[in-house]
């Protein structure tokens, strides 16, 4: 028997109804349904794609089970937690250590321009002068004017004594240089002997050098002439030095940078009257800002002698 | 290392710096501070007198 031969089933006005053929009685029989919609046979039909089987989610639940074995064990957890320990400590360190920058200190950045369509930095240059202002400037430095208040900086001092420069600004030119002596003045440290300073004819045509000139009469007198020089990265000092003693001899020179002295012209008997003579120092093992101090003193009752010191000029490395 | 100077074999001051002159008869003799102190003493700064500098070797008398 077969479906083909069956007659169908019908309902009111002997109409066709829905119905389906049942194998297991050899003929149709009335479809019947709930809910709206005709029973279906799940356990045969195909799975709907997307779907899982049973089979499929206890397979993934079984890797969920094992990855979070293998992650979340205390051990794990420990040692992940170690670790982060340790970066805390280390960043602590860092934090306070003084080699470095702390990090909890404000880091000044000084920078200005702006950035641009093609997503480069530029930056404005800074200290552009016009011709104009590089006339002023340098009418202002050739009478003194700005040297005198240049000088009263560490740093201005330290500039206008950088070579080549120096002999161009200061040393050939008589208002700068003698605006730069102006910077201190000679002061008696001992004795009673009467301290004159002055300012003459340097070493180089032109430009004025200090002079300090301890009188006849009275005790054994010093006079020191000083200020600040920042000697980072300075490798070499010079100076002209001019001793005329003008009676017996018993004189001393004396030059220090900070509590080390360059130079000593040895004792109060061997010092000479000499002309103008460069001394020339290896400062590089001195560094930082130091008080550079020029030192006299007169040790005999009928000397009178003279002391003059000119064209300081400083060397970088 | 001090530098001795010497004009005409007879001390003329020191640095303790390393040191130059334009004065041609100046002749800086380096010397480390224990070989000077050996020589002449701890306050070898106050018997410079006593220092000359004879054929190039640094006498103390």
């Amino acid at each position: 028997m077969s479906a083909e031969n069956k007659q169908l089933v019908t309902a009111a006005d002997q109409k066709i109804a829905p119905q389906y053929y049942n194998p297991q009685t050899d003929q149709y029989e009335h479809l019947r349904g709930k809910n709206g919609a005709s029973n279906v046979n799940v356990i045969e039909s195909a799975l709907p794609t997307g779907a899982a089987t049973a089979a499929k989610q206890d397979e993934q639940t079984a890797q969920l089970e094992a990855l979070n074995a293998q992650v979340a064990t205390d051990g794990k957890l420990d040692l992940i937690l170690s670790k982060l320990s340790d970066m805390e400590t280390e960043l602590e360190a860092i934090k306070g250590s003084d080699g470095i920058k702390r990090i909890d200190e404000t880091v000044d950045v000084q920078l200005t321009g702006s950035i641009v369509e093609d997503d480069r930095l530029r930056v404005a240059q800074k200290d552009i002068y016009d011709l104009t202002q590089m006339i002023t400037l340098m009418q202002n430095t050739a009478d003194g004017t700005m040297i005198s208040d240049l000088v009263k900086a560490t740093y201005g001092r330290t500039m206008l004594l950088l070579s080549p420069y120096s002999d161009n600004i200061l040393w050939t030119r008589s208002a700068p240089s003698a605006a730069f002596w102006g910077v201190s003045s000679w002061t008696r440290t001992s004795g009673t002997k009467i301290v004159t300073p002055s300012t003459t004819t340097g070493p180089t045509e032109s430009g004025v050098c200090t002079r300090v000139k301890i009188g006849t009469g009275g005790i054994a007198t010093t006079a020191d002439y000083s200020f600040d020089l920042d000697f980072t990265t300075i490798k070499a000092l010079s100076i002209y030095t001019k001793l005329e003693e003008f009676g017996f001899v018993g004189s001393q020179i004396l030059i220090y940078i900070g509590n080390t002295q360059i130079y000593s012209s040895g004792s109060v008997t061997s010092a000479r009257e000499h002309d103008w003579t460069k001394r020339t120092f290896d400062v590089s093992s001195i560094t930082g800002v130091q008080t550079f101090r020029l030192s006299v003193g007169a040790f005999y009752t009928d000397s009178e002698p003279r002391y003059s010191f000119g064209n300081l000029v400083l060397e970088v490395e | 290392m001090i530098y001795l100077i010497f004009i005409n074999n007879a001390n003329a001051g020191f640095s303790l710096v390393p040191y130059a002159s334009s004065d041609p008869e100046e002749v800086v003799y380096p010397i480390a501070e224990t070989d000077l102190i050996t020589l002449a003493g701890s306050d070898w700064e106050d018997k410079l007198d006593h220092l000359h500098l004879v054929d190039g070797q640094l006498i103390f008398n």
